[in-house]
């Protein structure tokens, strides 16, 4: 077996294991570290499949940001009372049942697929991880998708301001 | 790198998020679920891209990026709302919905 | 440096950079420095536009709006034609006299009020300017209504005032709706030719049967009636004076009611090729015209007899325009903004010394207002037509073009209105200025910031016809000289008008109530206003009443019916079937994961996908043409 073989399986295991984990782990504060390696690792299978811009979106953002506000609002939460942070399962079994049967429809459909079959033994696997690529498709056929997006940006952060805004009192607003 | 690896690991993080959100009873873990079925799809996008080779695998994953970050602002601004006003952190023990 | 570009930018952004930040920054617009910024910005503007009709470039320029490949991308373009340059040049002198003045006449209003003025002032001059230089229709009409919006909000000024708050609402609603078949006309084009440029339009509409674009023309011109105050929508103009004086001055006199006709001369090639529509054109503008100068006769408001002043010279510009005389219909209303401007801060400098609109209650005004009466004197003599006067040259234009191109009848009406107009002018001059009623209040001339502004209106009045040939020249119109005594016809009813009103109103020679009680039937029609405000009123009240009344009786009985026993159904079901809502988030994911799979079993076993990635995703469309190919055009 080659290295990169070898390595690609530990990756997969990796990050495979740090996603139970996420799900299993008793502790939030712990599930959302194991929430960060698991995007770091998906961060890895993105610069191998040759799309480094959007490894480093995944960096920045997903495992910076969105972690730095989980564990913001855990750390909010956890005056309240620190037993809440043991954190508990409910009804295990149909949720195993219902997923695992997601899994192995997913699997199923992809391997029954004439057409990704055909991709798997002749990936094309041209590498555009080239950022201007990527780009100048984004800013040109997708500009408009683009530009609503921003809308939907703009929405959500004015949202999740009123939303987690405390209510004070009239005069002083 | 082959197709169908990726393919069936980014499956496999999905349904474990999917259970994750289906069994888990604090709403931050639910929200880490979702997370982790956003994280499989947009591997399996660009896996998918990669093999047709076009971009667009690529930039749907970036939008779903950008809208996976404003859904975890509102949701956690949604969930410090409910713990601020129902005084609860559990999923189960919010029922607005009830019939 | 400065290239038509630079210029172009430099003429439309400076008010918008004063709206802007007027708009967005409270402590600004509440300070004195709104007004400067206002000022100081159309100021530029002026000077920008001044330079343009200097170097008079020509041509079209277009800036990509939303570029984008998936799509056609979203154009606009800007005409720098002699029509666009000449329109700059009025609209934005004449809202930067206009306010200079304004900051003598609202000098008594409070801070952030005179702020919120200027504001809108910024809008209106912005939207204006973009309005006279657009090159497509989406874009004119986008203007368009951002100046019916200005002239909404600057009509309601003083909103706490109710007449003033229902003008506004009264001008929104009449001009609304003949923008309703402005919107309609241009839409119906745009579906038969798939473009929105007017460069396209006129290659592409002629081809187009002769009685659909005639119909798109029809819709278009109602919009023109609604903007441009022709009759029958010319109801809210009058009730239009509530606004500030400076305000009437600068949109209801001098530019904003005039885009109508600016459309007409604007989409003219278009217009060319529907003469039935052309022939309603000139058939209206001659009876508004009329019609406002009638009206005029009998007002005791000054601003009013001024409003329907403006209302028949509008109805002059759309006549010619219709006969086919575009420069004629553009070079009256060159003139025109000029001295109806210049009426307009006149009668505002007598309202602001003694606070007014009735005409019977000034009298011997010329004593204590000499530069006012002087000022009024020549707008006067300029909307009379005499000579050397500017409106003197634009009305002989017009009348004599009526008269050579055999409009006999649209001649003859018109030559009566010029009657008319020189008398209800010195009417109101006689009666304002000499008379020998002195006024109550002790009356003052205004201060320099008004009167300077006026005085340099009342040069423009004076030598704006003189440019007569060159302005010709410069818009391409060939005009025909034409000696006889025609010629001479216009000036003599004016003169003879004149006198009329000096013999009645001056040395009382008759009693103006005598000739009213003669005409009886007329006089009391137009002291209804041509019932046209109770038509209106009758026709709201009866057919929309009652439709609605029928409307409410259906929805009340039949459709709330259906509701009710819907409803009472579903209820008995929905008690049963809530038992499945248990309230836990995760439960309802359940069903969405059944929903999944199914989507699934579909897709693989029922409609299976084909390969469609591979096919081209992106057709591109045929864009309109580049930008670059248009900047070569006419030069």
């Amino acid at each position: 077996m080659k290295v990169e073989t070898i390595a690609f399986f530990i990756l997969c295991l990796g990050l495979v294991a740090s996603s139970i984990a996420v799900v299993i782990s008793k502790h939030l504060l712990r599930s959302a570290i194991f929430l960060a390696l698991s995007l770091l690792l998906t961060a890895i299978f993105y610069i191998s499949f040759g799309a480094e811009l959007l490894a480093g979106v995944q960096i920045l953002l997903y495992a910076g940001g969105i972690i730095t506000l989980i564990v913001f609002v855990i750390l909010l939460t956890e005056r309240i009372e620190m037993k809440k942070l043991e954190e508990t399962h409910r009804g295990v079994i149909p949720a195993l049942l219902a997923s695992s049967l997601v899994f192995f429809i997913l699997v199923y459909f992809t391997w029954a697929s004439p057409k990704v079959q055909s991709l798997a033994k002749s990936p094309s696997s041209s590498t555009f991880g080239i950022s201007k690529t990527l780009s100048e498709n984004l800013f040109q056929e997708w500009v408009l998708p683009f530009e609503v997006l921003s809308l939907l940006l703009l929405a959500a952060i004015i949202g999740a301001l009123v939303l987690a805004r405390r209510e004070r009192k009239e005069k002083e607003i | 790198m082959s197709l169908y690896p990726t393919l069936w690991v980014a499956f496999l993080v999905f349904s474990v998020g999917l259970f994750g959100v289906l069994s888990r009873r604090h709403l931050v873990a639910i929200i880490m679920g979702i997370e982790l079925m956003f994280n499989a799809a947009n591997l399996a996008l660009v896996t998918i891209g990669w093999a047709y080779g076009v971009i667009t695998g690529q930039i749907i994953a970036l939008f779903a990026i950008a809208i996976t970050v404003s859904e975890v602002a509102v949701g956690l601004a949604l969930f410090l709302l409910l713990e601020r006003v129902r005084k609860t952190v559990y999923a189960d023990e919010t029922n607005l919905m009830k019939g | 440096m400065l290239d038509p570009q630079t210029l172009l930018l430099l003429v439309l952004l400076p008010p918008f950079i004063s709206f802007a930040l007027n708009g967005l920054i409270p402590p600004l617009r509440r300070s004195k420095y709104a007004s400067a910024l206002s000022i100081f910005t159309i100021f530029i503007s002026t000077l920008a536009s001044s330079i343009l009709l200097i170097k008079r470039p020509g041509g079209e320029l277009i800036f990509e709006w939303i570029p984008a490949k998936l799509f056609s991308p979203i154009l606009f373009g800007f005409f720098l034609d002699p029509f666009s340059i000449v329109m700059f040049f009025v609209v934005s002198l004449v809202a930067l006299i206009v306010q200079v003045y304004s900051l003598g006449y609202m000098s008594e209003e409070n801070p952030s009020g005179l702020g919120r003025y200027y504001t809108f002032h910024s809008l209106f001059a912005f939207s204006m300017l973009g309005f006279v230089a657009s090159s497509s229709l989406l874009q004119i009409y986008i203007f368009w209504e951002l100046v019916g919006l200005c002239s909404y909000l600057l009509i309601g000024f003083w909103y706490h005032k109710p007449e003033a708050s229902r003008a506004a609402v009264k001008a929104f609603w009449v001009t609304r709706f003949g923008d309703v078949g402005f919107a309609i006309g241009m839409v119906i084009l745009w579906g038969a030719t798939g473009t929105f440029f007017l460069s396209e339009l006129f290659v592409k509409a002629p081809e187009l049967p002769t009685a659909y674009l005639s119909l798109c023309m029809l819709l278009i011109f109602f919009g023109a009636m609604g903007k441009s105050a022709q009759f029958p929508l010319h109801v809210w103009l009058p009730d239009a004076m509530e606004g500030p004086t400076p305000v009437s001055a600068l949109i209801h006199a001098a530019t904003m009611v005039v885009a109508g006709v600016y459309l007409v001369i604007r989409l003219f090639p278009l217009f060319q090729f529907t003469p039935e529509v052309l022939s309603f054109v000139i058939l209206i503008g001659s009876i508004t015209a009329l019609i406002g100068a009638a009206l005029a006769l009998i007002q005791e408001d000054i601003k009013r007899i001024l409003a329907y002043s403006t209302v028949s010279q509008i109805g002059y510009m759309m006549a010619v325009a219709g006969a086919g005389a575009k420069s004629i219909a553009f070079f009256h209303l060159f003139t025109h903004a000029f001295f109806k401007a210049l009426l307009f801060l006149a009668a505002g400098s007598i309202i602001h010394a003694i606070s007014t609109n009735n005409i019977w209650q000034m009298g011997r005004l010329s004593k204590r207002m000499p530069q006012t009466t002087i000022l009024f004197l020549i707008g006067a003599l300029a909307l009379s037509g005499i000579f050397p006067f500017s409106g003197h040259f634009s009305k002989d234009e017009i009348l004599v073009w009526m008269y050579v191109k055999g409009f006999r009848i649209h001649f003859f009406i018109l030559l009566f209105t010029a009657f008319l107009t020189a008398l209800y002018m010195f009417r109101t001059f006689f009666i304002v200025f000499m008379g020998d009623k002195e006024a109550k209040e002790h009356p003052h001339e205004s201060p320099w910031v008004m009167t300077l502004p006026m005085w340099i209106l009342g040069l423009l009045a004076l030598i704006a016809g003189f440019p007569k040939e060159s302005l010709f020249r410069f818009l391409g119109h060939d005009s025909e000289s034409y000696h006889s005594y025609i010629a001479y016809l216009p000036l003599s009813v004016s003169i003879l008008g004149i006198m009329t009103a000096w013999s009645f109103y001056q040395m009382k020679l008759f009693k103006p109530s005598n000739v009213a009680e003669a005409l009886s039937p007329i006089t009391s029609a137009l002291e209804k206003k041509l019932w046209l405000d109770d038509i209106y009123e009758w026709f709201y009240r009866g057919i929309l009443d009652g439709l609605s009344y029928l409307c409410g009786w259906f929805d009340r009985y039949i459709v709330d019916g259906i509701v009710n026993a819907t409803s009472w159904y579903i209820k008995q079901a929905s008690s049963q079937l809530r038992e499945i809502q248990t309230g836990r988030i995760q439960d309802y994911l359940y069903g969405i994961i059944a929903a999944f799979l199914l989507l699934i079993w579909l897709t693989i076993g029922v409609f299976p996908v084909k390969d469609r990635i591979n096919e081209e995703i992106v057709k591109p469309k045929d864009h309109i043409q580049a930008p670059s190919q248009y900047l070569e055009g006419e030069k």
